[in-house]
């Protein structure tokens, strides 16, 4: 109960509260409590890679051990994260030997270094596997806009309208198409370029700006009930 | 089967056929379009002049492979735009793709295009994991933050780094992003509560979350997308600071041909629903 209820709980609330309070009152010793704190996250964050690394061995290792549909695939995905790991893990991993420039000791600099094998790893394989999946997307886009982006109704028709203003409007093949309107006075507005600049500027900023301010308030109030102690989810409580 | 019939009953595989060749064609035989400056990329420029020639500037690399050919033209501009003024750099990344994008950047515009000393002229401090608390770290301090740069070297060895403690003494911070954590967050944690000016460029679609803050003055500017990227181009070479346009102009034709088949696509679609609906209606 000790450790797993009472000592999170305190942590939350003392870490929590003296950040909040490091805010407002930056002086010293709660000012330099608030910047250690600050720096205390950074190394959590880096430990993520553990339970994200174990995750995913988990879950593939399983697929594989139980013959699972596809699990050649997660073969490939495990022995990539161990060659990755080890060239990354490595500091003296580099095609041709070590540079004059390096030396075996400097952790991490290896890792952007155009010679090292984590780099050829990265530009070469995971670089061009990221940008063929993404530019997937053009055509799964194309074929939905074909076959679900239709005026069904008035909100529907909007948000279509305004859709193909912006595209065009945001592309010179587009803004051709109304080049022909002046380029001041009434009529300009009427111009794509035009059209969009100012679906961007206010009914997208208005909605964005409801929409910031929402979070903000939700951001405000879940990290008071944190702080406070009410909300205990993060303890495994319903 | 009637014409509209078979058209809303297309193969899909017709519709990717279509669009791969409208990318491709363009880009393989490339046609110049007139690219029109946008107010917001005027707004980034002027943003940028109004800081001294010889000022420090922190740039923030937060995209990766994907977004590469949005987001890459414009950190190119911008890194040739300062390296012409004499500015000093320093790069760091929210993203850990963004330590291997500013490292091409940087070796292909400061190193092999205008010669400029690593740790005189530009610095990569690299990735660093923990999303916004990194910049909040850095607002406090980038020795605590970043104890050593890419190169494994303290920050203090750097003459670059002298008289420079955190963000702070930073001109200017311009951040290069295609998501979270990124444009916001840099506004939020950093730009605002420093009260230092910020500019960015993004991707298209990032661009709506951005545009409250810059229409708000607190981001200067937006270069939102491949389009942006083409205008800031085009702006530089208007100025005098770039001799020839750069990928964000070679890359509009094909997003320009691409967009106008897409709209091509809907209105069909929407000529096929309605005259479907139609001919149900009246049976």
């Amino acid at each position: 109960m000790l450790l797993k209820y009472w000592i999170p709980l305190f942590i939350l609330i003392f870490v929590g509260s003296l950040t909040l309070i490091s805010w407002f009152v930056p002086h010293d010793p709660i000012g330099n409590l608030g910047r250690d704190f600050t720096q205390f996250f950074d190394i959590i964050a880096s430990f993520a890679i553990i339970l994200g690394g174990a995750n995913l061995l988990k879950l593939q290792g399983l697929k594989v051990v139980g013959r699972k549909r596809n699990w050649p695939y997660s073969l490939v995905t495990i022995l990539g994260f161990f060659i990755t790991a080890y060239v990354g893990v490595n500091f003296a991993s580099y095609f041709g030997g070590l540079p004059p420039e390096m030396n075996s000791f400097m952790a991490g600099a290896h890792i952007s270094h155009p010679n090292s094998h984590f780099f050829w790893i990265w530009w070469y394989i995971f670089t061009p596997l990221s940008a063929t999946m993404y530019a997937l997307l053009a055509f799964y886009v194309a074929s939905a806009s074909f076959r679900a982006f239709r005026a069904r109704n008035v909100e529907a028709t909007v948000l279509l309208v305004a859709g193909i203003i912006l595209m065009l409007g945001r592309v010179p093949l587009g803004q051709m198409l109304t080049s022909w309107l002046p380029e001041s006075g009434l009529l300009s507005i009427f111009r794509l370029e035009k059209l969009s600049d100012w679906i961007y500027t206010f009914p997208n900023a208005a909605g964005q700006r409801a929409i910031l301010i929402g979070i903000a308030l939700g951001v405000v109030s879940t990290s008071l009930r944190l702080i406070l102690g009410i909300e205990k989810s993060f303890l495994g409580e319903e | 089967m009637s014409f509209m019939e078979k058209v809303s009953n297309l193969d899909r595989r017709w519709i990717f056929m279509i669009i791969a060749l409208a990318v491709a064609i363009p880009l393989v035989f490339p046609f110049s379009m007139h690219v029109k400056v946008s107010e917001h990329v005027q707004t980034v420029f002027e943003a940028l002049e109004e800081i001294p020639e010889g000022a420090t500037v922190l740039c923030s690399f937060e995209y990766g492979p994907s977004t590469m050919p949005e987001v890459h033209p414009m950190s190119r501009a911008v890194l040739n735009y300062l390296m012409q003024r004499n500015d000093k750099v320093i790069v760091m990344a929210l993203w850990p793709d963004g330590l291997f994008m500013s490292r091409d950047i940087l070796d292909e515009v400061c190193e092999r295009k205008y010669g400029r000393e690593y740790g005189v002229d530009y610095i990569n401090l690299g990735y660093k994991a923990g999303n916004e608390v990194v910049i909040k770290s850095v607002v406090e301090s980038f020795y605590t933050t970043y104890p050593v740069d890419t190169r494994g070297r303290a920050l203090s060895s750097y003459p670059i780094m002298h008289g420079i403690e955190n963000l702070a003494n930073i001109d200017f911070i311009f951040s290069f992003s295609a998501g979270y954590p990124g444009t916001t967050e840099w506004v939020q944690y950093a730009a605002d509560t420093l009260n230092k000016p910020m500019s960015t460029g993004c991707t298209a679609v990032q661009v709506t979350e951005v545009v409250p803050f810059v229409q708000s003055g607190q981001c200067m500017g937006i270069l939102g997308g491949l389009s942006g990227a083409a205008e800031f181009e085009k702006l530089l070479m208007d100025k005098g600071y770039m001799k020839e346009l750069g990928a964000g102009n070679r890359g509009m034709a094909a997003q320009s041909v691409a967009h106008l088949v897409m709209v091509l696509f809907i209105i069909i679609g929407n000529v096929s629903y309605y005259l479907d609906r139609r001919r149900q209606r009246k049976y």
